[in-house]
C-alpha cells in the first residue's frame, strides 16, 4: 500500500514491550524517525521530492500529539496503533476542515446531497462525512469502527491489522467491506 | 460477540449473498435466508445496492489531502471511478451510459427530458480545487460558444453545476469515431482523408471567427462518420479546454496535473502557463492531426497518454523532436508499411510518393515552433491542401513554385492582360482629376505617418495588441476573400496601417489579391496601398532568395511611382534593396533593379543598386548569336540598360538596350521600355533624330497596346506592371525629348 504508514520497526519493539510491561514514549521516538526517513525516501522516488513532505509532516504531527501526554507507556502494539490511528484521524479531520473552510467558508452541511454527489464529493468532504458518523457506528458496531480507524485513518495494511487482531487477512478485507457499507449507509441516511 | 448480534448476522448474510455472482441466484438465496423476515430482506437488498458506491466512496487516500497549495500529484487523480452514476439525474439530464474519461472529466451519454426529449453528451468535470473559477471562466466563454453554428462543430447546449458545485457541460450528441480510427477502418484514400481534413479546418476556422480557440484538438475530439456516403467530421469539446484549463490557464491558481498527451500541444501552450495562445495554436494541433491521419503516427511518436505536472510540460514539449511525415513513413518496417498503405487503399510506394513533397511541407509549416511561420489560420491550411489536391502550388513549398511558375503564368496570362487593359482605359479617363487625387493621397499619407509615429510612442503592450489585431483582421480578410466577399475583406485590410501589415504569407496573399482587385477597377491609389503592404508583409515572412518573392515587390514600386507618391516609393525601394541587396539569383537581381531604378536615387541607394548590377552583369549569359530567342536574358539586359540610364552612361544604355532587342522581341512592353531608354541615351549623345524615331516607335507600341486590347488578350502582352513602367518611362522621355509625334 503506497500511502500507508509503515510501523513495522516500531511494532518489533512493541512486541517485546508487550511482554515486559510497557515502553516509554521517548524510547519510541528515534524508531519513529527511522520509519519516517524510510517512508520519505520511498515516496521521493515515486513522486519526486515535493510529494514526500506530506506524509512526513503528517506522521510527525501525529507523533507530537501522542507524545504530548507525559510518561505515557504502551501496553502492547495494538494499544499503540489504536491510539496512533485515533491521533491520525484527528489530524486528518483537522486538515480536511481547514481545507473546506478555506474553500467555501464552512458551509458543507447546508448542501443537500444525493447519491451521485456523495461519491463525487471531494476527498476532504468525504473524509468529514465519514468522521461525522464514525462515532455513531462505534456505538452500534465496535469492530467495524475499529477497522475503519486503523485502516482508513491509521493507514495500516490488512496484514498489519490481521496480525494485530490475530485473524486472517481475508477476514480483515471482509470486515472492511462491511464497515464501508455501514458507514456509507449512515452517510446516505444523514444526507437524505 | 454472539451470533445474536444483528450486525454480525447482517455481515455474514451479506458475505454469503455476495458469493452468488448472478442477480437471480442472489434473490433466490435471500428469499430462503430471510424467509419470514421481510425487513431483513429489504435491508439486505438495500445494502447490496449501495455496495459499489460505498467502495467508491472510500476509494481515496486521506493522507493525500493537502491543504497548502497542492504539490501532491496523487490528490487530483486518484479518485473518480464513476460507474455507479448511471441512471442518476443531473439537472434536466439523466445519465444513460458512461462514454469515456478525458483529462477534464468523465463524459456520459445522457438524455434531456425537458423541454424536448433528446440525446446529449454530458461532461462532468473532474473536481478540481477551483471549480468556481471553472464555472466563471465557462460563463465568459459561453456567449462565444453559443454563437458557433457550423455543421462541423458539436454545439455546447448548456452548462451548470451540481449542488456540490461540480461543473458540467452539455453538448450536442454526436455519433462518430475518432477521425484517425474512422479513416483507417473505412480505408479512406489519402485524397479522401485530405478532403475530410479540409472540412475539419473549416469547422475550426468558423470557431476562430467567433473568437473561440479549441486548444485541445486531437483525434478523440474530432469525430467522423458517413452522411449519405460522404465522410463528415464533427469537432467536439470546443472551448471546454479553456474553461477548464485549471492551472494551465491560471498560473495564480493551484497547479493541476495535465492528463492526456502533450503531442498535440503547441510549444506556446507549455509556456507562460498557456496564457499567450492564439488561433495558431489550433493550427499547430491540426498539423499534428494531419500527420497522424496520413502516416498513422504523430510527428512526436506514438500518441501515448501520460500524466504530466504543469511544471514538466514546457520541458517535455521543448525536448520533443519532430519528424516529417515522409521520415515517419521511412521508419516503418516494410511489412507494416504495406499494411499502413493498405488501410489507405494504395501501395506502399504510392503512399510515400503521395506524402512526400507538398504534404510534408504543409505539415511542417503547421508545426513551426514560432507561430508567425505557421499558417495564420485554419483556412490558410485548408486552402493549401486544396491547392495540393488541385495540383496547384502550395504556399508551404516555394521551391516547388519555381518548377511550376511557367505553368502558372500561362494559366493566368489572360487575367494579367485583361487587368492591364482595364487600368489603362480608366487611367486615360482620369486626366486632370488624377493630380488632385495625388494631393489628397499626400495628406492622407501624412496622417498615417503621424498616426504611426504616435503609435510608436505608445507602450510596447499597445503595439503588441495592435499587431495582434492586425493579424486577426488580415486572417479574417483571408477568409472573407476565400468566400468571395472582396469588399468586406478590403475594409478589414484598409483599416490596418500599411507599415503594420502582418508578416505572413496569408496576409500577403490577401494584400496581393485586393491590390489586383483595386487595380483592375482603376483605383490605383488603393491598389498602391495594398501592394505596399504586400511588399512589407512578404519581405519579412519568407527569407528565401526566390523571384516569386521579389516579384511581389514590383507592383508596389511601379504603382507608387506611377502615382508620384515618392515617400512610399522610396520606402518600397529601400525594402527591396535591404531584402534582396545580396541576392545570388539573376532573376531576383533583374526585378530589384527594375523596381529601384524607375526614378533617380540618392548616392547611397545608387551604391546598393550598383552591387546588384555588378552581380547581374557577371551573371547574364552571352547572346546566342544564332537568332534564337532568349526572353529571360533579354529582360536582364533591359534592367541593366535602365540602371545605366539612371547612372547617366548613354553608351552602356545603348550597349545593353541593343543587346536586349537582339536577344528577343517577344514582349512588347520590354521592347517599348528599351526603345524609350535608347531614345533618351541617343538624345543625350546628341543623336536627336534617332532619339525621336525611337521615342515615336515606343509611343506607337504603347498606344497600340491601349487600342488593340485583343492583341494583349491573345497572350502577347507581358505583366501589367511592365506596361505601367513603360508609361512612366514614356512620360520621362517625353519631358526630356519633347512629346512623341507619330510619323
Amino acid at each position: 500500500m503506497e500511502n500507508s504508514i509503515d510501523f513495522t520497526g516500531i511494532s518489533g519493539l512493541l512486541g517485546t514491550a508487550s511482554t515486559g510491561g510497557g515502553i516509554p514514549s521517548e524510547e519510541l521516538l528515534p524508531l519513529v524517525y527511522d520509519e519516517l526517513r524510510h517512508l520519505a525516501a520511498r515516496r521521493m522516488t515515486a513522486y519526486g521530492p515535493a510529494a514526500s513532505l506530506q506524509p512526513t509532516a503528517l506522521v510527525h504531527e501525529a507523533w507530537l500529539r501522542l507524545a504530548q501526554v507525559d510518561d505515557r507507556c504502551w501496553n502492547d502494539k495494538a494499544h499503540f496503533f489504536r491510539t496512533a490511528a485515533k491521533a491520525m484521524r484527528g489530524i486528518l479531520v483537522d486538515r480536511a476542515r481547514r481545507k473546506t473552510a478555506l474553500k467555501r467558508g464552512d458551509r458543507l452541511a447546508e448542501i443537500s446531497i444525493d447519491d451521485l454527489e456523495i461519491c463525487a464529493a471531494e476527498p476532504e468532504d468525504r473524509l468529514l462525512m465519514i468522521d461525522d458518523v464514525l462515532d455513531r457506528l462505534e456505538q452500534q458496531d465496535e469492530v467495524s469502527a475499529r477497522i475503519v480507524t486503523l485502516k482508513f485513518f491509521g493507514g495500516l495494511t490488512n496484514r498489519q491489522i490481521a496480525e494485530l487482531h490475530d485473524v486472517t487477512e481475508r477476514t480483515v478485507e471482509r470486515q472492511w467491506a462491511y464497515a464501508r457499507l455501514k458507514l456509507f449507509e449512515m452517510i446516505q441516511d444523514e444526507h437524505e | 460477540m454472539s451470533m445474536n448480534d444483528p450486525y454480525e448476522i447482517e455481515e455474514m448474510l451479506l458475505r454469503a449473498t455476495i458469493e452468488f455472482p448472478d442477480a437471480d441466484e442472489r434473490a433466490c438465496f435471500l428469499d430462503w435466508a430471510c424467509r419470514g423476515d421481510d425487513s431483513l430482506r429489504a435491508r439486505m437488498v438495500k445494502l447490496l445496492s449501495i455496495q459499489e458506491n460505498s467502495a467508491r466512496f472510500f476509494d481515496f487516500k486521506p493522507f493525500d489531502i493537502t491543504v497548502e497549495n497542492g504539490d501532491d500529484p496523487a490528490s487530483a487523480v486518484n479518485d473518480e471511478t464513476d460507474d455507479g452514476e448511471i441512471g442518476l439525474k443531473i439537472g434536466r439530464y439523466r445519465l444513460i451510459r458512461r462514454l469515456g474519461e478525458g483529462g477534464h472529466g468523465v463524459v456520459y451519454q445522457a438524455e434531456q427530458e425537458t423541454p424536448v426529449k433528446r440525446q446529449v453528451a454530458l461532461k462532468l468535470i473532474r473536481m478540481g480545487l477551483d471549480h468556481e473559477q471553472v464555472i466563471a471562466r465557462f460563463e465568459m466563454e459561453r456567449q462565444a460558444l453559443a454563437m458557433m453554428d457550423h455543421p462541423g462543430i458539436a454545439r455546447v447546449l448548456d452548462a451548470g453545476a451540481t449542488p456540490t458545485g461540480r461543473p458540467y457541460f452539455v453538448m450536442q450528441w454526436v455519433t462518430g469515431e475518432p477521425i484517425t480510427e474512422f479513416c483507417d477502418k473505412n480505408r479512406l484514400t489519402i485524397r479522401q482523408r485530405l478532403e475530410l481534413f479540409i472540412r475539419v479546418c473549416h469547422a475550426i476556422q468558423h470557431a476562430h471567427q467567433k473568437g473561440v480557440i479549441h486548444r485541445d484538438i486531437k483525434p478523440s475530439n474530432v469525430l467522423a462518420s458517413f452522411h449519405d456516403g460522404v465522410p463528415l467530421p464533427k469537432v467536439i469539446d470546443f472551448g471546454i479546454a479553456k474553461a477548464t484549463g485549471g492551472g494551465l490557464a491560471d498560473p495564480g491558481g493551484e497547479p493541476e496535473p495535465i492528463l492526456g498527451t502533450p503531442n498535440y500541444m503547441s510549444p506556446e501552450q507549455g509556456l507562460f502557463g498557456g496564457l499567450d495562445v492564439d488561433t495558431r495554436t489550433d493550427v499547430f494541433s491540426l498539423g499534428v492531426l494531419l500527420c497522424e491521419i496520413l502516416t498513422g503516427k504523430t510527428p512526436f511518436g506514438p500518441a501515448a497518454n501520460v500524466t504530466l505536472q504543469t511544471g514538466e510540460l514546457p520541458q517535455s514539449i521543448a525536448k520533443r523532436q519532430h519528424k516529417t511525415p515522409f521520415a515517419i513513413l521511412g521508419e516503418y518496417p516494410p511489412v507494416e508499411l504495406v499494411e499502413l498503405a493498405a488501410t489507405r487503399a494504395c501501395k506502399a510506394r504510392d503512399l510515400i510518393r503521395l506524402v512526400k513533397g507538398d504534404l510534408d511541407a504543409v505539415v511542417m509549416k503547421c508545426l513551426q515552433a514560432s507561430r508567425q511561420h505557421r499558417y495564420d489560420t485554419a483556412n490558410g491550411l485548408a486552402l493549401d491542401i486544396q491547392r495540393h489536391l488541385d495540383d496547384n502550388l502550395v504556399s508551404a513549398r516555394p521551391a516547388r513554385r519555381r518548377e511550376r511558375l511557367g505553368k502558372l503564368l500561362r494559366r493566368n496570362r489572360l487575367a494579367f492582360a485583361v487587368g492591364g487593359v482595364a487600368f489603362f482605359t480608366l487611367a486615360a479617363g482620369f486626366g486632370t482629376s488624377t493630380w488632385l487625387f495625388f494631393r489628397e493621397a499626400e495628406a492622407r499619407r501624412e496622417q498615417v505617418r503621424l498616426r504611426s509615429e504616435a503609435e510608436a510612442a505608445r507602450t510596447v503592450e499597445t503595439q503588441l495588441r495592435s499587431q495582434a489585431e492586425a493579424r486577426e483582421a488580415s486572417a479574417q480578410a483571408a477568409v472573407k476573400l476565400s468566400y468571395g466577399h472582396i469588399a468586406e475583406a478590403d475594409l478589414l485590410l484598409a483599416a490596418i496601417p500599411t507599415d503594420m501589415a502582418p508578416s505572413s504569407l496569408e496576409a500577403a496573399n490577401a494584400y496581393r489579391e485586393l491590390g489586383d482587385w483595386h487595380r483592375k477597377a482603376g483605383r490605383i491609389r488603393q491598389a498602391a496601398e495594398r501592394y505596399t503592404a504586400l511588399a512589407g508583409a512578404i519581405s519579412s515572412v519568407d527569407r528565401s532568395d526566390v523571384y516569386q518573392i521579389s516579384g511581389d515587390l514590383l507592383p508596389a514600386a511601379v504603382t507608387t511611382c506611377q502615382l508620384g507618391d515618392w515617400p512610399s516609393h522610396e520606402r518600397v525601394r529601400q525594402v527591396a534593396l535591404d531584402r534582396f541587396g545580396a541576392t545570388q539569383n539573376p532573376i531576383v537581381a533583374e526585378q530589384i533593379i527594375k523596381a529601384s531604378t524607375l526614378r533617380s536615387a540618392d548616392p547611397g541607394t545608387m551604391e546598393k543598386i550598383a552591387l546588384l548590377a555588378g552581380f547581374l552583369e557577371s551573371a547574364v549569359r552571352p547572346e546566342y548569336g544564332n537568332g534564337s530567342q532568349d526572353d529571360g536574358s533579354a529582360w536582364q539586359c533591359y534592367s541593366l540598360a535602365l540602371w545605366n540610364h539612371r547612372r547617366g552612361d548613354p553608351a552602356q544604355v545603348i550597349h545593353w538596350g541593343e543587346s536586349s532587342l537582339r536577344r528577343s522581341m517577344a514582349s512588347d512592353s520590354r521592347v517599348a521600355c528599351v526603345r524609350l531608354l535608347l531614345a533618351m541615351a541617343q538624345h543625350r549623345s546628341g543623336e536627336a533624330e534617332e532619339a525621336r524615331k525611337q521615342l515615336a516607335e515606343a509611343a506607337r507600341l504603347i498606344d497600340r497596346t491601349l487600342e488593340l486590347s485583343s492583341e494583349i488578350a491573345s497572350g502577347k502582352s507581358d505583366q501589367w506592371h511592365d506596361w505601367m513602367s513603360a508609361q512612366i518611362l514614356l512620360k520621362e522621355a517625353g519631358a526630356m525629348i519633347g512629346p512623341a509625334k507619330a510619323d
